[in-house]
């Protein structure tokens, strides 16, 4: 091909294929170019993600034979303790339950029992709040007995489980005529599961 | 005298450049198609390898993602049931054996002084980001004699610092006009009645 002779077609002619080459790489930027990087920046953010999902994951994975092994040991003791250390209710009857276990503990310490009282739930003190799974059990035991018996009734109680509290106690004096006996009355409290938070 | 002939005419020159305008513009032209060419080539491809890695990334993830939902599970569970087992913990760390402090009040309650009354109350407060249980410990007790007076002081400075005490009781006071002449029948006139008040020491739940 050749140039026009006349410089002034020339100089139109170079004019004309600029514009036309601007024009083309313009069209190809807006048609081409830009969609393009715009799919490969996507399929980057997903790519990334992934990755870090993946990675999370085998992180996670590789974790995940210890803390199997830990949740059923902890698993075990949580059973252990529920079944053990709390009070459980028969056929759902936490008062039934407290007096099967503690009157015979109670009677073998020479301890004159003259009940022994259901007061009612309580909110488990905890930093959970009522959000605990847990609560307690609030009962009275009145009697009569020495302060020697009332030591070892305390003892005993409190041996039957570690998670038996002493809340409140009230020891009164009956005079002079019967010196070696106290009106007695004990406030215990004692952690349940609650069945609809399990 | 210097004598310059031109014979060509004006279509006839060329120029004296190595590099002319004619050669380079088709080689030029053609040099930038194959670059262009190359250029979406390779992006194709790149793309192309980079929707390979994702699709296989994907299939990966699907793998395992069953195995990480259940192993988060775990983990959570795990979280939760350690939570509990520090929740009871904590409430059994709480405990006051109260048999011991009973023997210990036995024991430290001066001979010529007879308790009449122990009554033991609690309060839990909620109010404190930690929530913590405290006790009171309110004793009635009876004495006679012209040491009444020391002798109450005296179980009233050992329930207040004694070491057997400290742990649990905070301070104890006799309220006033708590310590008074016995007006009960067949009181003496030396005969004292009196009250003591401890408020215990809060023991935070953590």
């Amino acid at each position: 091909m050749k140039l026009p002779e006349k410089k002034r077609d020339r100089n139109l002619l170079l004019a004309f294929i600029a514009v036309t080459a601007l024009a083309l790489l313009y069209l190809g930027r807006t048609i081409f170019w830009a969609p393009m990087q715009k799919a490969r920046a996507l399929d980057q953010v997903k790519q990334d993600e992934l990755a870090d999902k993946i990675a999370k994951a085998e992180r996670e994975l590789r974790l995940a034979a210890g803390f199997a092994g830990k949740y059923a040991e902890a698993q075990a003791r949580f059973g252990n303790m529920v079944s053990n250390n709390l009070l459980r209710p028969i056929l759902g009857s936490y008062q039934i339950s407290l007096q099967e276990r503690l009157t015979p503990v109670i009677r073998a310490t020479g301890f004159q029992l003259a009940g022994i009282t259901p007061i009612g739930n309580q909110p488990f003190p905890s930093r959970n709040g009522s959000d605990s799974v847990f609560a307690c059990y609030m009962a009275e035991i009145t009697g009569t007995g020495s302060f020697d018996t009332i030591c070892r009734l305390v003892e005993a109680i409190l041996a039957v489980s570690p998670c038996i509290h002493v809340s409140e106690i009230t020891i009164q004096g009956q005079g002079k005529e019967r010196p070696a006996a106290h009106r007695v009355s004990i406030r215990i409290e004692w952690p349940i599961q609650m069945q609809n938070k399990e | 005298m210097k004598l310059h002939v031109n014979l060509l005419s004006d279509d006839e020159r060329r120029s004296a450049s190595p590099i002319r305008i004619k050669t380079l513009a088709p080689l030029a032209g053609t040099v930038t198609a194959g670059l262009i060419v190359l250029w979406i080539v390779m992006t194709v491809l790149s793309i192309s390898h980079r929707r390979s890695q994702l699709r296989s990334d994907k299939w990966k993830w699907s793998r395992m993602e069953a195995d990480y939902i259940a192993a988060v599970q775990t983990r959570s569970d795990l979280h939760q049931i350690e939570g509990r087992l520090a929740e009871l913990s904590a409430y059994q760390r709480m405990r006051v054996e109260w048999h011991d402090v009973l023997r210990k009040l036995g024991g430290h309650t001066p001979t010529n002084i007879q308790l009449t009354e122990l009554r033991v109350s609690q309060s839990i407060i909620t109010d404190a980001k930690t929530p913590s249980r405290a006790y009171t410990l309110r004793l009635q007790g009876r004495t006679s004699g012209p040491a009444a007076e020391p002798t109450v002081r005296a179980f009233l400075t050992d329930l207040g610092s004694h070491p057997d005490f400290t742990n649990l009781i905070a301070s104890a006071t006799v309220p006033a006009g708590a310590f008074r002449g016995d007006t009960s029948a067949g009181a003496t006139e030396e005969d004292r009645v009196f009250e003591i008040n401890c408020v215990g020491r809060p023991r935070k739940i953590e």
